[in-house]
């Protein structure tokens, strides 16, 4: 799975740690999951649409080998 | 993944305060033979071969220092607390068992080669780790050492993101048959053995972890994400149980029942995490059926 979370966040003119602010976690969370080595939890990536509101589907990408 | 039962992050603190004196005075007591003059109760009439009337409880102390410490250290909340972290702590876990077992498998093997080809393990430095290591005393918080320190370091290793390292399994097949059947017949070779007073029991306790590491570190007929987050689960669920009894029973066991205890200390991790484990895929299986049904 892939995301877009670096461009929405580009988009929206925030930084990594704003965005962890905003959704209550560590600034570390979610460069791992830019960085695709994590998968959030269907919460988490919720959480993550609202703020840049949009669907999920925008956000996160199902990749051929999932 | 939620974390769950985790001290307040403060605790930790607390941990390395009761932990570093512990350590001292187990050291002192392991290797120094000190006994803190006159912390000692009288708990029988007469001395037996195995038990000394006037029991000293600066050995208890140094362990229930050390295993509370560690605790406190090892579960306490991280600052900032999330799924991510709580994730990684699981596979933390999971990763410092196996390295715990992998060390004790290593030790125990070289053990077994010095004895068949008779090596003198005096001025070797393998025969001192061979031998000189007394891995059941040192199990009793290496489990817990591992973990704080590979936890750590996945958490710490950068400053920008989490070292993520997944969790590994061994196929169902046949690793699990193989663990189970290997488990059953040691066991009923323990059994045996002991009704007719053969001498097998110590070899066998000491296969009896690797037999039971086969079924944790295979996998499940059926493996999902929601099973693995069960198990890890479990994991953390035998960590604490583990240690709670051993708490309690070291205030009540002493003298040669505790090497006893010790040595059965070498497999319960395992065997509650298989307990545990299979007791939740049956309530999870169970109210599946019910629902289903209902459905």
């Amino acid at each position: 799975m892939k995301n877009t979370i670096r461009v929405e966040r580009a988009i929206k003119n925030i930084t990594q740690a704003e965005l962890a602010e905003l959704i209550g976690v560590s600034r570390q969370t979610i460069n791992t999951i830019e960085s695709n080595r994590y998968i959030p939890s269907t919460v988490l990536a919720l959480k993550i649409a609202r703020v840049f509101e949009k669907p999920v589907e925008e956000i996160f990408i199902l990749e051929a080998e999932d | 993944m939620k974390p769950k039962f985790l001290f307040p992050s403060k605790c930790r603190y607390l941990g390395y305060l009761l932990a570093i004196p512990g350590f001292i005075l187990g050291y002192l007591y392991l290797y120094k033979n000190y006994n803190i003059p006159g912390f000692e109760l009288r708990l029988r009439t007469n001395d037996t071969l195995f038990t000394s009337a006037v029991e000293n409880f600066t050995n208890e102390l140094a362990l229930t220092l050390v295993i509370t410490g560690l605790l406190l250290v090892a579960f306490s909340r991280v600052k900032r607390e999330d799924e991510l972290t709580a994730s990684i702590r699981l596979n933390a876990l999971y990763w410092a068992i196996l390295a715990n077992y992998g060390i004790y498998a290593l030790g125990t093997l070289l053990r077994l080669i010095f004895d068949i080809c008779n090596i003198q393990s005096t001025n070797n430095p393998l025969g001192f780790f061979a031998y000189r290591i007394d891995f059941t005393t040192y199990n009793l918080f290496t489990p817990l050492i591992l973990f704080i320190g590979i936890f750590y370091y996945q958490l710490y290793r950068s400053r920008n993101e989490f070292t993520v390292k997944p969790v590994r399994f061994l196929p169902n097949k046949p690793y699990r048959f193989i663990g189970k059947w290997s488990f059953i017949i040691l066991v009923l070779l323990i059994v045996i053995t002991g009704l007719f007073h053969i001498e097998f029991q110590e070899f066998g306790f000491t296969l009896l972890p690797f037999t039971l590491l086969l079924n944790v570190y295979s996998k499940n007929k059926v493996e999902d994400e929601y099973i693995d987050s069960v198990r890890l689960e479990a994991m953390q669920v035998a960590v604490y149980t583990n240690y709670g009894i051993l708490l309690l029973l070291n205030f009540f066991v002493y003298g040669f029942d505790f090497l006893i205890l010790e040595a059965i200390n070498l497999f319960t991790i395992p065997l509650i995490f298989i307990l545990w484990f299979h007791y939740k895929l049956y309530r999870i299986n169970k109210q599946a059926v019910i629902k289903t049904t209902l459905l």
